[in-house]
């Protein structure tokens, strides 16, 4: 789907042309509009949309994948291979708990990290429209996408609302990647 | 911990034993994994925790290499582009960076106690005299706190010296980790105590012996007072003034002094036990280090150094969208639709 880029030296400005494009009827719950910074702003500044992420449960599941792998693998060894001391059980339960704690939170980690990924969308292999300015100059960039004549609208509100510059994909193609 | 990182394997003895343990590799000659060995503890303690950090550094960096990617050209172009993943920096990506900053730091916390923990065990569960108290988990971590801060300070003073990084490491952040190394320093000497005291208690010859050497005989009397002296006596009262603790070359030298005293308190508290009587002389076998061991010690010395400077070339030391967003929000400021509370730094 074509989409464009405008590039607003202000908050103020780029929430403004967020609003803009809210009331000509892009909808940001469907993604028809999205902000782009080079740092962090407090959330709804732009008035912008982030969908629900499901973050919070990676490191969840990750904790039990690694707590039964670990569970498996002491458990294992030991049946398998079993060393039968003074009539003592084969299963020694507190080198068990050590390696399956390792494993519960290096598999809570790995999971977050594949969580924030995936939460992310990254890799994004699409690319899409961007353009350096707005890590190098602080530039704040509002990405419209739709079929072409709802982009050439979307181009007419940010001249109108007062963009520095306007980016339209073709220009921009790969700068991501 | 980056000395720990890059000295997995000499840690582990033999190391190319390692297949014998991790995988069931020679069954003819007896040789099966068991997890009831430290040695197995160890290098899963370890594992996670190299491996859980070096995931939070990269995943905490992905929108700096999308900076820097932004700025090069060529192939250093395609490199950052590539470790960048296509970032773009959109609301939902920051509120991923912010959550996944906090959870990290929460899983990685219990990891690193564990890991301490795991190789204070490797001498704990021993039987040598000196080696097996049951302190010696917390100890170990709180010495490892003492000296981790301390070596972090060190470092950031030669950075701000050398990189001239005065604004990103101001006086108030070393104040802050001042007033943090008392309150560990008074915790670390607590379990120092904990630890002769123990001994002391359990009053087992054995023990009480190669304690008196440690505390009475020389050289180990003698690195007692240099332990006690460096890591606590010197240091902790200087840090209990303001104007010290934000003066940057007192830091820089005090902290320095915690280094060398908190090598030599584990050096203290290790090698004492290997001592040996022996019998007919009366006389105590020493453990005296050879020329490879003394190599060994002085490069993972250099070796950090290498690895700093390394990292600082081709990374941000300082995350630059956080210094970015630090200097955005410095007061309470009308933003977009909102006014916003501002991130009110110290």
């Amino acid at each position: 789907m074509p989409q464009i880029l405008g590039l607003f030296k202000t908050p103020e400005l780029a929430a403004d042309a967020a609003q803009a494009l809210k009331n000509a009827g892009f909808d940001p719950h469907k993604g028809d509009y999205d902000i782009l910074t080079g740092c962090p702003y407090p959330e709804e500044v732009f008035g912008e949309h982030v969908a629900p992420h499901r973050l919070f449960l990676f490191p969840i599941i990750g904790a039990i994948c690694g707590f039964v792998a670990g569970l498996l693998i002491t458990g294992g060894m030991q049946v398998t291979y079993p060393m039968i001391t003074g009539g003592k059980p084969i299963l020694s339960l507190p080198p068990m708990v050590i390696i399956t704690y390792e494993g519960t939170m290096l598999g809570a980690i790995i999971f977050t990290i594949l969580g924030t990924l995936f939460e992310s969308r990254l890799p994004n292999l699409e690319g899409g429209v961007y353009d350096p300015r707005i890590t190098t100059d602080g530039f704040i960039g509002v990405v419209a996408q739709g079929p072409a004549e709802r982009v050439a609208e979307a181009e007419s509100i940010f001249q109108k609302v007062g963009a520095e510059d306007v980016v339209r994909e073709a220009a921009a193609a790969g700068r991501t990647s | 911990m980056r000395r720990r990182r890059s000295f997995p394997l000499i840690h582990t003895g033999r190391p190319w034993r390692i297949a014998y343990w991790v995988f069931p590799y020679d069954f003819n000659h007896q040789i099966f994994p068991n997890p009831r060995s430290p040695l197995v503890w160890d290098p899963s303690a370890i594992f996670t925790y190299l491996t859980g950090s070096a995931l939070f550094v990269i995943v905490a960096l992905i929108p700096d290499f999308a900076a820097i990617r932004d700025r090069s050209t060529g192939t250093r172009k395609l490199i950052y582009g590539a470790l960048a993943m296509g970032w773009r920096g959109t609301p939902r990506q920051w509120k991923m960076q912010t959550i996944v900053g906090v959870l990290l730091s929460a899983l990685i916390l219990p990891v690193f106690v564990s890991v301490h923990s795991i190789v204070s065990w490797d001498f704990a569960v021993s039987l040598v005299p000196i080696w097996h108290a049951t302190v010696f988990a917390p100890y170990f971590v709180i010495g490892a706190v003492h000296s981790g801060v301390s070596a972090v300070l060190t470092l950031m003073a030669i950075m701000r010296k050398f990189f001239g990084w005065k604004n990103q490491l101001r006086p108030e952040h070393f104040d802050a980790i001042g007033r943090l190394l008392i309150a560990v320093a008074c915790a670390w000497l607590y379990f120092f105590m904990l630890d002769v005291f123990y001994a002391i208690y359990a009053a087992e010859p054995a023990e009480l012996t190669v304690m008196e050497l440690r505390f009475f005989s020389w050289p180990w009397g003698a690195l007692f007072w240099v332990v006690l002296i460096t890591s606590f006596i010197i240091p902790i009262p200087l840090w209990l003034k303001r104007s010290n603790r934000r003066n940057i070359t007192l830091m820089f030298w005090s902290s320095i002094l915690v280094n060398i005293g908190m090598w030599s308190e584990r050096f203290w508290l290790i090698v004492p036990g290997l001592q040996r009587k022996e019998e007919f002389t009366y006389m105590w076998n020493v453990y005296n280090p050879n020329l490879v061991e003394i190599g060994l010690v002085v490069g993972s010395v250099a070796m950090v150094g290498l690895f700093l400077l390394l990292f600082s070339k081709v990374c941000p030391p300082i995350p630059l969208w956080e210094i970015k967003e630090g200097q955005k929000f410095t007061a309470e400021i009308p933003l977009g639709r909102m006014r916003v509370p501002a991130i009110v730094k110290e």
